[in-house]
């Protein structure tokens, strides 16, 4: 028997709130969580030096599974690094596809989430409901690229297929429902008091202190501060797409789920009008094979906030050094904030309010400071490894 | 031949045999009925029995640091209370032990699972467990109060502390629901808490504490913790009809036969309806909501009865 | 407000469920889904361009033993990550991709697909 009072608490790595693994380990006092502590590195799979040993064509696709669910901003971005590298000039067409393809992953990874929140608060419903429509997404998607997750339309230089009349034509049916559900969704289903009561001054950090964390897409849009790579450094075809950035003062899960919602709302506008605005011309241009020597740093906004890939090439056809940071890495500081407070029960819809996408996020950080630094190969990191798992 | 009577009764019908068939059959159609509200297939009507199966076969692990006994002795304690709460009852059939009082035990009945619930959590000793038991009797302490009053409200208009009684008035008049609106939803709500659902649920909220109290049963003790809810499942069901809603004893055996039926999965139906359309509440919005909006209810309700007992 | 989903969940009791049964029922594929890689032998010219865009090595080009040029494709289907870049790259279009994605195997020798011309 163990008495009450400050007792850690363990979520994880394996835990039924987290979608991906990572440890968090709070003090409770009864109910109230005193303090908490973040500990990542779990998925960790070597993907940044994988790109070294590959070419930038097969560097593609591997960048692309990162991430199931942002997985074309992943390959996007990387595109945009590489065919600034190479200073290509990319066909109108294409940049119109993938801002396409974009912003139907943005609606579909919303509503995934949506379905995620409301699972985690017990609202099994909305959880079924969402993820019926997720499917109609799902479809149009598996329409256009050909396949329902990975789409693989990116290649360097454009796209590798051409959008038909008909198809945009199906696409526009099929967010015309979207919107409808959505609609649904943000007028009643959010409404609901049992749902309401469990989101609201939930998970409340304030602008100043979001500013300060460097949080970035929802999380800080749900605070107020309006930070969005697609209006703050035009990428793709959003330099000629009118749109509006969807911000929420109300600094909890609430904000951020409204905040959500509403982006699914403005990626059904974009959508419509990038289909009817399409223009003519070819899908792609022919990319050499050795990109000239230089580097360059690539952004995007993802569903769950900034990307940024940053890509050095040093002549050959194989990339020299690949770095990622992904948008959950800079939200993940802001929930130490977020959780000191609130109760048990608020620990997973806090967790799920910031959308977290650890696989994105394990990268390799080198930190360079004062205590014992050690420097180790991989045959020595292997060793390492098992003489450890020896002896505990 | 009256021994005989009391063996057939204790434990084929309506005692063990028809409890286990019946609350495995009506937790086919709970979960039948909320998927087909989400939009959903659901389980063919053998999945029940499948589970409860499968969960014999698993291998049975107690942890080194819980207690033995108290371990392996909750999930049966809970059981046992459930159980006895039969004899009681009459479903269809009259009871087979009916004296003045009798309500209050089986109230007193209804609470021991709930102790044997946070027993079990604080006896496994894990995190997760002993803060689920400690929900576990923090809800209990939000609706047990509403509970009993809507539960008494009938008994003190039959005038009667005896369930056959409460039965028997209703055979006279009509139903309580009719004289009692306040009570009948106060017994509901009440009766979702006891049952531990949504919006209710919070000693086992799975996305938090991964199961609650239940954390680390396996095997044969899960198996029978899950039987012990679908029996309450049918208990539950089946003191809301009686109380409320006319019981059972319409003196032909079928037409007693098929009223049993209707009315608790009526019951059972609204209660699955309740599951599909709210979320889980938190557990200090739970004992405001019970302390603020329940007890008074069924306090209103009681001014009601008096009020109409001194004017007839 | 308090059971604001009621309408719409009561609702679904008349609806048909949204699910799919699979295996009884499959749900048709459109017409350019990535599915199971395949080739047409006799028009590969041996120009090693798939074996060498593809990510996860799955195609090998091997030359007979034969005085004529020809050659085989070993193909590893559990390999293949379907992403089309072998089709894109072919210059004869010997390469093509299907709409079969149940091709799953009990072991690897029986995945693996020879095409010789």
């Amino acid at each position: 028997m163990h008495h009450t009072g400050d007792i850690t608490f363990p979520v994880g790595p394996q835990h039924p709130a987290l979608k991906e693994p990572e440890f968090f380990s709070f003090d409770v006092d009864g109910e109230k969580v005193v303090s908490a502590d973040i500990r990542l590195g779990y998925s960790h799979r070597g993907i940044e030096k994988g790109c070294e040993e590959r070419t930038y064509i097969q560097a593609l696709y591997l960048v692309e599974r990162i991430c199931g669910i942002c997985s074309h901003s992943h390959a996007t971005v990387f595109c945009q690094g590489v065919e600034e590298l190479m200073g290509l000039e990319v066909p109108k067409r294409s940049l119109y596809i993938r801002t396409i393809v974009g912003e139907l992953e943005r609606i579909h990874s919303h509503l995934l989430w949506f379905g995620v929140a409301a699972h985690e608060v017990g609202y099994d419903t909305m959880f079924m409901y969402s993820w019926r429509d997720r499917e109609i997404v799902m479809d149009l998607l598996e329409l256009a690229t050909g396949n329902r997750v990975n789409y693989s339309i990116n290649t360097i230089g454009g796209v590798r297929r051409d959008l038909t009349k008909d198809q945009g034509q199906i696409l526009k049916e099929g967010i015309g429902e979207i919107e409808k559900k959505v609609l649904y969704y943000m007028n009643v289903g959010i409404q609901e008091k049992t749902f309401m009561m469990r989101v609201k001054d939930v998970g409340v950090i304030s602008k100043e202190v979001t500013e300060k964390l460097a949080a970035c897409g929802p999380t800080a849009r749900g605070s107020g501060v309006p930070l969005d790579a697609r209006r703050d450094d035009p990428y793709a075809a959003y330099g000629e797409i009118p749109f509006e950035v969807v911000t929420s003062d109300k600094c909890d899960v609430l904000g951020r789920t409204l905040v959500r919602i509403g982006e699914v709302l403005e990626s059904c506008k974009i959508i419509k009008y990038a289909i009817d605005n399409l223009p003519e011309g070819p899908i792609a241009v022919k990319a050499p094979r050795k990109v000239p020597e230089g580097e360059v740093f690539a952004r995007y906004e993802t569903p769950r906030g900034e990307l940024v890939h940053y890509i050095k090439s040093n002549g050959t056809e194989k990339p020299e050094r690949v770095k990622v940071r992904a948008p959950s890495l800079g939200n993940v500081m802001p929930v130490k904030y977020m959780l000191e407070g609130y109760n048990i029960a608020d620990i997973p819809i806090i967790l799920a309010a910031i959308d977290p996408c650890f696989s994105c996020a394990d990268r390799m950080v080198r930190i360079e400071g004062t205590r014992n630094n050690r420097e180790m190969n991989w045959q020595q990191l292997r060793a390492y490894g098992i003489n450890w798992y020896k002896n505990k | 031949m009256n021994e005989l009577y009391k063996i057939f009764y204790l434990l084929i019908f309506p005692g063990f045999a028809f409890l286990v068939v019946y609350g495995l059959l009506l937790e086919w159609a709970d979960r039948k009925i909320v998927a087909r509200l989400q939009n959903r297939v659901g389980p063919p009507w053998f999945q029940p029995f499948a589970d409860f199966i499968k969960l014999f076969a698993k291998e049975d692990i107690t942890s080194e640091k819980a207690d033995r006994f108290m371990f392996a002795a909750a999930p049966i304690i809970a059981l046992a209370a459930v159980l006895t709460t039969v004899i009681f009852l009459p479903l269809t059939v009259p009871a087979l032990f009916s004296f003045e009082g009798d309500v209050v035990v089986l109230a007193y009945l209804l609470t021991v699972p709930t102790f044997a619930i946070f027993l079990g959590g604080w006896y496994s000793v894990n995190y997760f467990a002993s803060v689920g038991a400690m929900r576990a009797t923090l809800l209990l302490f939000s609706y047990e109060v509403p509970l009993l009053m809507s539960l008494l409200g009938p008994a003190i208009l039959a005038g009667s502390w005896s369930v056959s009684s409460i039965l028997a008035f209703q055979a006279n008049h009509d139903w309580i629901a009719v004289y009692q609106p306040i009570g009948f939803i106060v017994a509901l709500v009440a009766l979702v808490g006891k049952l531990e659902r949504i919006p209710f649920d919070i000693p086992e909220a799975e996305t938090e504490i991964v199961d609650g109290p239940f954390c680390e049963y396996t095997g044969r003790k899960l198996a029978i913790f899950r039987l012990m809810f679908d029996i309450e499942l049918v208990i539950v069901a089946s003191l809301i009809s009686l109380f409320y809603l006319g019981g059972f004893s319409y003196g032909n055996i079928f037409l007693s036969a098929l009223m049993f039926f209707v009315k608790t999965f009526a019951v059972v139906a609204l209660v699955a309806a309740v599951k599909a359309s709210f979320g889980r509440i938190r557990i200090d919005q739970m004992i405001g909501f019970c302390w603020k909006y329940l007890v008074p209810a069924a306090v209103l309700q009681y001014l009601l009865i008096a009020a109409a007992k001194i004017w007839m | 407000m308090l059971g604001s989903l009621v309408p719409e969940v009561l609702r679904q009791l008349f609806n048909k469920p949204a699910t799919n049964l699979y295996p009884a029922e499959k749900f048709p594929v459109p017409d350019d889904f990535r599915g199971k890689l395949v080739a047409d032998i006799q028009k590969c010219i041996g120009c090693k361009m798939c074996s060498r865009d593809c990510p996860a090595e799955a195609i090998k080009v091997i030359k007979q033993d034969t005085p004529e040029k020809k050659f085989t494709l070993h193909i590893y289907l559990d390999r293949c990550i379907c992403c089309g870049q072998c089709v894109d790259v072919c210059p004869t279009k010997t390469l093509s991709m299907l709409k079969d994605h149940e091709y799953a195997a009990y072991s690897r020798k029986d995945i693996f697909t020879e095409w010789k011309q």
